[in-house]
This record gives C-alpha cells, sequence and structure tokens, in this order.
C-alpha cells in the first residue's frame, strides 16, 4: 500500500469511513501487533495493546500531522506508547503486590524470543545505517528499549552494565544518531 | 524545565521521550512544555519519525480475529463497514462530519495553529497565584496532544482543560482514580470541557496508592453505573 493510499483511508476514517477503517487496520494491524509483541511479549497483552492503539486511532485520525512522520510511523508511536503505559503500570502495581498476588508481569511470556531475534527479522532501513555506527553495547541498549520497552534499569540487568552507564551510553548513542540522521 | 534549555539538551530529552526511558517526572515536565513550545514538539516529532522507522521494518505478525471483533464492539462499528461500502471517495473536509460522538470531530484543521497560541494563553492564566500543588499529571491524547492539567493539592484537585478539549453538549468526560491495590476506579468528577474547575479532594489520595488517573468517555451527567464506561486516557501523578 502506498503512502497516499494510506493517507486517503486515514483521512476517510477521520470522517466516520468505517470500511476505510478496516482496510487501514488490515493494512497496518500486522505491524502494529509485531511491535507490541515484542514489548508486551505475551499475546493477548500485545493485542490488548493493538486494540486500544485503534479505538485511538479511529478517534484520532485527524490529529495526524505529516510531520509526525508517514501514515504507519504515527501509528506505530500511538501503540508503542500504550505498551509503554500498560508496561509502566504493570511494573507500579509489581511495586505494591504483597506475596500471593497474581502479577501479569511474572506470567511466563509465550515466545522465548532469543535474543536478537525479533529485530532480526525485518528489513534494513535508513536509522540502521546510523544504528551500525554505534558502538555494540549502544546500538543494542537503544534497541532494547526501543523493541522490548525496556527501563534503565532492566537494560543494566540485561547487558550487565551498571546503571550510570547505561543511561550515558543510550544518552550518548542518540546524540551520535541524531548527528547522524542530520 | 524551562526555554532556555539547550537545542541539544532538549533533542536528547524528545529522544528518550519517544524511546520510553524518560522517568516519570522529567516525562511529565516535558509533556508541560511540548504544551507551550513548539520547539519541544517539533524535536518530539522529529524522533517519533525516525524511531518508529524501526518498528515499522519489523515482520507482520498477525493478531487473533478477536482484536478486531473487539474493537468493532468497542466503538459500535458493528454491520457499518458493510453499509459504507457505496462511498468511495473521501469528502473533502471534516467539517460537518455526521459521526455524533467523536470529541475531535469539531476539529478543523485551520483552528489548529489558532489553538496552539489559546493553549500559551491559558498557560498563562494557570500562574494566577494557587495553593502549590503537591503532585502533578498531564492528560494527552494518542498524540501526545494535553488535554487537562490535573494538580492535587492540600485541599482540592484543580483540573485545568487546554484548548484541544472540544465541548460537547452530549457526553461528559470523567475523571477516575485507580488505585495499586486493584480496587474498582473511583471517581473524582467530572472534567471541565473548557477552563478550570475545582474537585473534591478524595481521601483516598492520603490512604491509598494511587496506580494512575483515567478519563473515560460518559453519557452527559457522567457514568450510569459508577465505573467507566469507555477509558481514552491515563496519566501518572507525579510529585512536584
Amino acid at each position: 500500500m502506498t503512502e497516499s493510499d494510506s493517507l486517503r483511508l486515514l483521512m476517510r476514517t477521520a470522517e466516520g469511513d468505517a470500511q476505510a477503517f478496516r482496510q487501514l487496520y488490515d493494512h497496518t494491524s500486522g505491524k502494529l501487533f509485531a511491535v507490541s509483541l515484542g514489548m508486551m511479549k505475551r499475546r493477548d497483552l500485545a493485542e490488548d495493546a493493538v486494540q486500544d492503539a485503534f479505538v485511538r486511532i479511529w478517534h484520532n485520525a485527524g490529529e495526524y500531522r505529516a510531520e509526525k512522520g508517514v501514515v504507519l510511523t504515527w501509528m506505530i508511536s500511538i501503540v508503542r506508547y500504550r505498551c509503554l503505559d500498560l508496561l509502566r503500570s504493570a511494573k507500579a502495581r509489581r511495586e505494591h503486590l504483597t506475596d500471593g498476588d497474581l502479577d501479569l508481569a511474572d506470567e511466563p511470556e509465550d515466545h522465548a524470543t532469543p535474543e536478537g531475534a525479533l529485530h532480526a527479522g525485518r528489513d534494513r532501513v535508513r536509522i540502521d545505517e546510523c544504528l551500525d555506527e554505534l558502538e555494540d553495547q549502544q546500538r543494542h541498549a537503544i534497541q532494547l528499549a526501543y523493541f522490548r520497552g525496556m527501563t534503565h534499569q532492566e537494560v543494566c540487568g540485561q547487558l550487565d552494565l551498571p546503571l550510570g552507564s547505561v543511561k550515558s551510553w543510550i544518552r550518548r548513542g542518540l546524540q551520535q544518531l541524531k548527528r547522524c540522521l542530520e | 524545565m524551562t526555554q532556555q534549555l539547550s537545542d541539544r539538551r532538549l533533542d536528547t530529552l524528545a529522544a528518550e521521550y519517544v524511546l520510553g526511558t524518560l522517568d516519570a517526572d522529567t516525562r511529565v515536565k516535558l509533556q508541560r512544555l511540548m504544551m507551550t513550545s513548539d520547539r519541544a514538539r517539533q524535536a518530539v516529532w522529529r524522533w517519533e519519525r525516525e524511531l518508529n522507522a524501526l518498528g515499522a521494518s519489523l515482520n507482520d505478525v498477525q493478531p487473533g480475529p478477536v482484536v478486531w471483533q473487539r474493537i468493532e464492539a468497542s466503538l459500535g462499528l458493528a454491520g457499518q463497514a458493510r453499509a459504507d461500502s457505496a462511498k468511495a471517495e473521501p469528502r473533502p473536509s471534516r467539517v460537518g462530519s455526521s459521526r455524533g460522538w467523536n470529541p475531535f470531530q469539531h476539529w478543523v484543521w485551520p483552528a489548529i495553529a489558532a489553538a496552539l497560541v489559546l493553549v500559551m494563553v491559558s498557560w498563562n492564566t494557570w500562574q494566577v497565584p494557587q495553593p502549590a500543588p503537591t503532585q502533578v499529571a498531564v492528560i494527552q491524547d494518542a498524540s501526545a496532544r494535553a488535554l487537562w492539567s490535573v494538580s492535587l493539592t492540600e485541599q482540592d484537585l484543580v483540573v485545568t482543560s487546554t484548548r484541544e478539549v472540544t465541548a460537547s453538549s452530549d457526553r461528559d468526560y470523567q475523571l477516575w482514580l485507580v488505585a495499586a491495590d486493584g480496587r474498582a476506579p473511583v471517581s473524582l468528577g467530572l472534567l471541565p470541557e473548557t477552563g478550570q474547575r475545582q474537585l473534591a479532594r478524595s481521601a483516598l489520595f492520603d490512604t491509598a496508592t494511587v496506580d494512575v488517573l483515567a478519563v473515560s468517555r460518559e453519557p452527559e451527567g457522567g457514568s450510569p453505573t459508577g465505573q467507566p464506561t469507555e477509558v481514552l486516557y491515563s496519566a501518572q501523578l507525579v510529585r512536584q
């Protein structure tokens, strides 16, 4: 589907055209679900996030601005922010749980995805060339935060680095990315 | 956080905001800055554009058919997709859309620039002396557009709408406290669609751990069931 097709479907969605919305869903839900599954790790939670995202897309279709990216990246922003919200509230809840409480976040994941497998199964895009210029740990830290929705603390657990280093790795990595992208 | 932020610092904050690694406190401060600063919004949007190209590069994974069914059910669209099939061409403008309950349907594209100016004006009116808030939250829509700012003081809960909220006579927005202990959401009152409103400070703020504040869309007058009908947004309270 070309960008002008997506834009046309989004504009019709903004006007309340349910059929256009369905077509937009058919063309994009696989991508949004892939993003969501990487972050939420369980299909049911990932499906909840995608559902919430599309409800927001229906309501907010008229809020799209080309400055925010192509239609698909705008939709991915929405599902990612939703996943981040869900992950943060799950983590906040976990901090307040007592023994015996059921914690969704501690339930087994649907797929024990081998490290790197998720972001290996994808096409290379422009930003990848810039990511390639980063040091391995910097790139890895940014990818874990992006694809897994990991916090600084989780990234430092994963990479076995001190918290302060992870924060500055990510910050410096992003600054270097910015210079490369310009 | 002030307008004196260097471009480089603002840009790094924007990048971490989109990446999702900002702490809650800085996240809310940046959200507040985005309400008044075009520079901040542009920085966030630029990173959304760049970073989310990564998500777009993932191979598709199809969600189960139940997802569309639930979307259709929650939006009341069932059957409508077929009924609409004769409609092939987009109408030239969103003005006068017949969909009655989209809170954003009255948005007219050219009004947006004007609204941004009005947000800045209303921002200034917020600076009128009030009891110092102990905690604040900014409620945003999916496009990170600030809709309400919530300030919890020792006495009350002050909610201020931005111009991004579209007033409507046939539904209300209701604010809920979602406690971390898993109890059912507790209503804090109806949100103003223009201006500011003081709500009573629920005793739960002192006795329970607040997970998030949530906003639901309700029929006029508030939830008929005492529970949120359709949750649209949520936001975390952070200490000042």
